[in-house]
């Protein structure tokens, strides 16, 4: 297993690198002037130039890209240009509201698909099956964000029952703004990981060990449980790395629209602003994200399948 | 299944009990509190507090409220007589007549807050000082320009000496947000970290800046604010970027005011949802201007530039804005000193609504078949929504605006770089009637293709006569009468030639909660106003 | 990997074999009510989107600045938005960009990724570590993120929301078409093909292509929704298509900015996105359980 890690890390270092090399190139194609951004559509030509200076934005730009290697290996990013913040500070801000809100989609989501996809998968073809289908049908076809206006509406402007914008502060209250964005997410996740479910429990079924287990006489559900589940489950873990990569850059609609702090919303407020030290920053920790989940995943396989450790 | 079937109600149940359990919750933090008057702009977040450094309107509510200038002009309003000006930090002033020389006499005794001591000349001419040194980075260098030196007469009068006279510096210059007088003392003390930590002599003083933009700015009263301790303990600042979250969050009670949305229908939308906000416009607001790029072929033909005029249905424009929005006949909206109202303007310069008349000046040009051109506008609500209906009475006549609409960053760095056929800009001018003049059609304002020129997108001035004769002449006229004679002669000349039609004016809109008393009108003025005299009302 | 040969059944049939696939796709459709409702509507609206010049009563970008947030009326049967344009008129235009974005964004990426794919998969060494590495990068940015950095790159309109939705997609054909490259390669038919000295060129159109054309098709149908999907959430966020154009994802956005005016530009939309991408789900698992039935649900 710490083989597979390692060989994971390593694995990851050129990837790495072409994703911080194409991040500067895109930041540098950019148009636009952050000197501008910064500074205001009145600054003089001198004002401009001085920040630029002071930035390093006037030096060369193979020395640049140097830096910015430097910079991004040793996360030290500098201070915002359009917050004066260190984005240090930024991220430590925004990342915690973004797990939160990753987690608790997922398992929101999980907690949702993987009874409606095993339910479905012993009863396909019946009703519990066609109502599994549409629902996950439909979760797949409402965009997050309609999704999210619509709750909104109702649920926080209507009927009041959650807050309607912010992270909220304090567990309680943290918990209370995370429920209408989580479910959001949750639902359209849900959605994807019942067919997922369905599917692989429909699979691993056929299969001749769940039939010898039958035959042997073990309670349905014990088969399932025991057996059937936890194979089917190897998709599922895959389909769920999946689903959190996604979640931590995907959820940037939801968080504009319930003006959650949030790394999505840091991201692309930054692109806009051509805020090239948070822009680099939000990217390392993004790329860093996914080597994370994609090992956690590793090891999960090892948890549900043990078989697998052993053998790669 | 019969496990699945167990699980979903008692999940279901789960679910209802806990919501049911969140409603008798005490209500969290967020909700109301008699003591905190809470406002939210659309900003991504806070960018400074230094007032030499900003340039978002959203910073600048907080930068007024913790510090003071020396002179302000009446509350919601701007001060159109020198008379109406109101004494702050200084008690009194006199101007020498050449105008040239002010002199400041201030106030003993005032107090910066947390310890930093007395405000004196000192502060006066670090301030200013500060704001004139080509070696700091700022945002409003261009308005201190003029300023020869700033002296300490003694330890209460500070003098200002200018190159040129201007008998209009209470306006343009010593009430502006970034002319608040800063304590030396704490500056250079905090050197760069002040921009997160400043000292100011003001109502309001400076708690702490979360860069959680939902949390903000928060500030507590000044007790011994010389203008009276405000009435609500505490302002709180925050940015909500998203019209939807901003609306609901005023909606729900979350905070008091919101600063509204420029678009078409919107004030009579959320007057139907909700009929007693309140709506607060600082008219005239910014300066809605459309310019042609002279250099652009066939911009340079007065007959197309007059074709304009005629197709774009200014009254409609802003009717459809209405009351955000205001017809403007000169760069210098009416209510300005040296502003046109409708019936001032001389007939032949009126340029009424006829797409008729300006399809058949494109005829006469030689486009009886149309015309195409390229351009770009802002993303930025308040630009695309004036130029959408713009591209909309343009097409009626036969001309295709081929518009862009991109981001507001790169949008104003192309129009800088001279990319732009049909510039715009939406500026916010003091009362002086010369600056719209001189930023936008004087030839030193040239805008250049390396991006080191000004806002001068249409060449006035160089590819054809302009009237920068007329702009030195206002310049170096000591006298206010005089001085806006000139600037008028020289706005006719600027219908005449139409190197830049004035559309509208958009005014800054608050919608406020009706729980809020201001404790004036406001009518207009920057975009910010005070709120040291508000009060919760029941 | 599946191999594609044995199981399913080939596009175009011989005659006197097994009907083709496109017959037993269509009757997959049609036996099943919920696909054939879904495929209907779906037809619906893309003879709308052909059609909209014709069949709709306005002009989508016709503003009526006295006349806007009107509700629902004979005029107007989902009311006008908040520059007083017909609703339902942008709502029918908007059919047009998103289908066509749809579409042909998947289209240009199945290409691109396939040829890059079966390049990797079958002459292998260098170019295909080289693609690969390649792919992984692309593939470890979710749709979004990698979408929001191309289309902030390369400005907003119709041509770059194209390239953005191609570049996001043609790794994920790449995959595909190299592991099923990859699979065939080493396939008897294929050594013997290549120890006979037939041209690469040959086998690769003769052998190789009409095997993996399969699992392509599978995928390409299924992106055609995510695609939709991209598209209407790059135009919510900004970066999409540009205003005065309609398109779902921008009518939803101004729609959210002028709820309280009229709720119908958010409803009309929100509706539309979902029937269209539902029905091309439903269509794709139709092609998916004809095309490769060892994945079928």
């Amino acid at each position: 297993m710490l083989r597979t890690i390692a060989a994971r890390i390593l694995d990851a270092i050129p990837t790495l690198f072409l994703v911080l090399t194409l991040v500067f190139v895109t930041m540098r194609l950019l148009p636009g002037d952050p000197a501008i951004a910064v500074l205001g559509e009145n600054a003089t030509f001198q004002e401009l130039q001085l920040f630029r200076h002071k930035v390093g934005l006037d030096l060369p730009i193979w020395l640049q890209y140097l830096d910015f290697l430097r910079d991004s290996l040793t996360f030290s990013f500098g201070n915002s240009f359009t917050s004066n913040f260190p984005v240090s500070q930024l991220i430590a801000l925004n990342l915690p509201y973004t797990i939160e809100l990753t987690v608790a989609a997922t398992i929101i989501g999980t907690a949702l698909a993987i009874p409606v996809g095993v339910l479905a998968a012993v009863r396909h073809g019946e009703a519990p099956d066609v109502i599994s289908r549409i629902f996950s049908l439909l979760g797949y076809a409402v965009p997050d964000f309609f999704l999210a206006a619509i709750m909104l509406i109702v649920f926080a402007l209507t009927l009041k029952w959650f807050p309607i914008t912010g992270g909220g502060s304090g567990l309680i209250d943290v918990l209370w703004h995370l429920v209408l964005p989580a479910t959001a997410l949750g639902l359209i996740k849900a959605a994807f990981m019942s067919r997922l479910t369905r599917s692989s429990v429909l699979e691993v079924m056929g299969k001749d060990y769940v039939r010898t287990a039958r035959a042997k006489g073990a309670r349905e559900r014990r088969v399932i449980y025991r057996h059937a589940l936890r194979n089917a489950l190897l998709p599922v873990v895959t389909g769920l790395s999946l689903s959190i990569l996604s979640t931590l850059s995907g959820s940037v609609a939801i968080e504009l629209i319930f003006n959650r702090p949030g790394v999505g919303a840091m991201l692309i407020n930054a692109i806009e602003t051509r805020d090239y030290p948070t822009i680099q920053a939000g990217i390392v920790v993004f790329a860093l994200f996914v080597v994370v989940v994609n090992l956690l995943m590793d090891i999960a396989y090892t948890v549900v399948d043990p078989r697998i450790g052993a053998g790669s | 299944m019969a496990f699945n079937r167990r699980q979903f109600i008692a999940g279901s149940s789960a679910l209802a009990g806990a919501s049911a359990a969140a409603s008798m919750l005490p209500q969290p933090a967020f909700a109301q509190s008699e003591d905190m008057l809470k406002i939210a702009f659309a900003a991504r977040g806070n960018r400074t507090l230094d007032p030499a450094k900003s340039i978002q309107g959203a910073d600048n509510w907080a930068i007024v409220h913790i510090h003071d200038t020396l002179v302000n002009s009446p509350n919601g309003r701007f001060a159109t007589k020198p008379s109406e000006f109101v004494p702050q930090l200084a008690e009194s002033w006199t101007m020498s007549p050449d105008a040239k020389t002010w002199k400041f006499k201030l106030r003993q005794g005032v107090q910066f807050h947390k310890g930093y001591g007395e405000v004196t000349a000192d502060d006066v001419v670090f301030t200013i000082d500060r704001l004139r040194d080509p070696k700091q980075a700022g945002s409003s260098k261009v308005l201190y320009q003029n300023v020869a030196g700033v002296t300490a007469d003694d330890k209460y009068t500070a003098t200002i000496t200018l190159k040129q006279p201007d008998p209009l510096l209470l306006s343009g210059v010593i009430q502006d947000y970034s002319c608040v007088i800063l304590s030396k003392k704490a500056v250079t003390e905090k050197g760069a970290n002040y921009q997160r930590d400043p000292v100011g002599t003001g109502a309001y003083q400076f708690v702490s800046l979360d860069p959680d933009p939902s949390k903000g700015i928060m500030m507590t009263a000044n007790p011994n604010y010389f203008g009276g301790a405000p009435n609500i303990k505490n302002l709180n600042v925050q940015y909500i970027l998203d019209t939807t979250a901003r609306t609901l969050a005023l909606l729900n009670g979350d905070v008091h005011m919101i600063e509204g949305v420029r678009a078409p229908g919107w004030v009579p939308s959320m007057q139907k949802k909700s009929p007693n906000l309140k709506f607060d416009v600082a008219a005239p607001g910014s300066l809605f201007t459309l310019t042609f790029n002279l250099k652009r072929k066939p911009l340079d033909d007065l007959r197309v530039r007059q074709a304009f005029a005629y197709a774009i249905d200014r009254d409609v424009i802003a009717k459809a804005m209405a009351p955000i929005s205001r017809r403007t006949y000169g760069l210098n909206p009416p209510g300005f000193p040296g502003g046109y109202t409708a019936d001032q303007v001389p007939a032949d310069l009126r340029y009424p609504f006829d797409p008729d008349k300006a399809k058949k000046l494109l005829a006469d040009a030689g486009f009886a078949n149309g015309l195409t051109i390229d351009c770009f506008t802002s993303q930025r609500e308040d630009y695309s929504s004036v130029m959408l209906i713009v591209q909309e009475l343009m097409r009626n006549v036969g001309v295709n605006l081929n518009m862009q609409v991109i981001d507001h960053t790169t949008f104003h760095a192309n129009d800088a770089k001279d990319m732009n056929a049909l510039p715009q800009n939406s500026s916010a001018y003091p009362p002086v009637p010369t600056l719209p003049l001189s930023d936008n059609l004087s030839k030193f304002a040239e805008v250049k293709s390396d991006g080191t020129g000004g806002a001068n997108y249409s060449h006035y001035g160089v590819v054809m006569p302009g009237i920068d004769d007329l702009i030195a002449k206002a310049y170096a006229e000591p006298d206010f009468d005089k001085r806006i004679a000139i600037v008028q002669q020289a706005e006719q000349q600027v219908m005449r030639d139409l190197p830049t039609i004035p559309i509208s004016t958009n005014g800054y809109l608050i919608v406020r909660d009706p729980k809020v008393d201001l404790g004036y009108q406001v009518q207009s003025g920057y975009a910010y106003w005070r709120l040291d005299k508000a009060k919760f009302v029941a | 990997m599946t191999v594609a040969t044995e199981t399913a059944a080939p596009l175009h049939a011989a005659p006197g074999r097994e009907p083709s696939a496109l017959v037993q796709i269509f009757r997959h459709v049609v036996r099943e009510p919920l696909t054939l409702l879904f495929a209907i509507i779906l037809l619906i609206i893309i003879l709308i989107a052909i059609f909209a010049g014709q069949i709709s009563p306005y002009n989508p970008v016709q503003q009526s600045i006295l006349s806007v947030n009107q509700a629902p009326s004979p005029e107007h049967w989902l009311g006008t938005d908040g520059f007083g344009r017909d609703v339902l008129t942008r709502i029918f235009y908007g059919a047009r960009t998103s289908l066509i974005l749809g579409v042909l964004s998947p289209v240009l990426a199945a290409i691109i990724g396939t040829a890059l794919g079966l390049w990797a998969g079958y002459f292998g060494g260098w170019a295909d570590r080289i693609i690969g590495r390649l792919i992984d990068l692309l593939l470890a940015f979710p749709d979004l993120l990698l979408g929001i950095l191309v289309a902030a790159a390369l400005s907003s309109g119709f041509w770059s929301m194209v390239a953005v939705l191609t570049i996001a997609f043609s790794p994920r054909f790449a995959r595909i078409a190299r592991a099923s490259t990859l699979a065939l390669r080493h396939e008897p038919f294929v050594e013997a093909a290549v120890a006979a000295s037939v041209s690469h060129p040959v086998i690769i159109i003769r052998h190789v292509m009409p095997n993996i054309i399969g699992p392509i098709v599978v995928v390409f149908t299924l992106w055609i929704a995510t695609a939709i999907r991209l598209e209407a959430t790059l135009s919510f966020l900004g970066l999409g298509t540009q205003p005065p154009e309609p398109s779902w994802g921008n009518i939803i956005r101004d729609g959210l900015d002028n709820m309280f005016g009229s709720p119908w530009p958010i409803i009309g939309a929100g509706i539309a996105i979902s029937l269209t991408v539902l029905g091309f789900n439903m269509i794709g698992d139709a092609v998916r359980d004809v095309l490769d039935p060892e994945r079928r649900e």
